[in-house]
């Protein structure tokens, strides 16, 4: 993850994504990172992630190409808040998250390959250009 | 730019044990949060606040880590409790729904007066 991290972090400087736009891509994408380890690939091994990342001039499209099981992250059930006084049971609180944060979330199964799409507009800062700060990802 | 990897810092103020976090809490470092939570709750803090003010951003992971804490802070008869949240930070907290969840105060100086 940290390696995406500092790709997204040069790609915002490099482009003006907006902080709050960049940001919202990081968590986006470490939420579905986090969803196709746990559900795509519930026995662990060895296994294939291929994330690209392309950003146009007003849009950034984050592609995670994973080689697991299928699962449309999509269809995980909405949350569910507990009445006052019950206790969040963990679980779908990453996609509710991913679904508020982007513009669109695709998902498409080619080649034996699951091909997870997530996609958000934004509008170029010209004061963020050349401002990455790649050297403190986690 | 401001210091982005996930830094803890520990302090106390009378009883309560301060937990300072800065940067950005993920799936890559939320298990350390995990562990000096934890470690600090099993070693009988009663009362344990978690200040968000330089949290740059966090994910789903590191609320399963505020909410297992709460949970284990519970059990242990300790309290538990969040404060300083801003910015893209509370935002993240209403769209999860999560605001009634926690016990959030919104600066440290209110948390240390109603907890201490």
């Amino acid at each position: 993850m940290a390696a995406i991290c500092h790709a997204l972090d040069a790609l915002g400087g490099e482009f003006g994504i907006p902080a709050q736009t960049q940001m919202q891509m990081q968590i986006a994408l470490d939420e579905i990172v986090s969803i196709i380890i746990k559900y795509a690939w519930p026995a662990g091994g060895i296994h294939e992630l291929l994330v690209r990342i392309d950003v146009s001039h007003d849009n950034v499209e984050i592609h995670a190409i994973d080689d697991g099981r299928p699962f449309d992250p999509r269809t995980t059930p909405a949350q569910q808040i507990p009445p006052p006084g019950e206790r969040l049971r963990p679980g779908g609180l990453g996609v509710h998250i991913v679904k508020q944060l982007v513009d669109q979330f695709d998902y498409a199964r080619n080649d034996a390959r699951i091909h997870t799409v997530l996609s958000k507009k934004y509008r170029a800062e010209p004061s963020r250009l050349g401002g990455a700060d790649a050297e403190n990802c986690a | 730019m401001p210091k982005t990897a996930l830094e803890i810092a520990e302090s106390r103020t009378g009883q309560v044990c301060v937990v300072a976090l800065s940067g950005r809490i993920d799936s890559s470092n939320s298990g350390d949060l995990m562990s000096r939570l934890k470690s600090l709750i099993s070693s009988s803090e009663k009362y344990i606040l978690v200040d968000l003010g330089s949290v740059l951003y966090l994910t789903s992971a590191a609320f399963r880590v505020l909410l297992v804490a709460t949970q284990e802070a519970e059990r242990n008869g300790a309290r538990f409790a969040l404060c300083s949240l801003t910015g893209q930070v509370r935002e993240l907290f209403e769209i999860g729904g999560l605001t009634d969840v926690f016990a959030i105060h919104p600066s440290r100086d209110d948390a240390l007066a109603r907890l201490a």
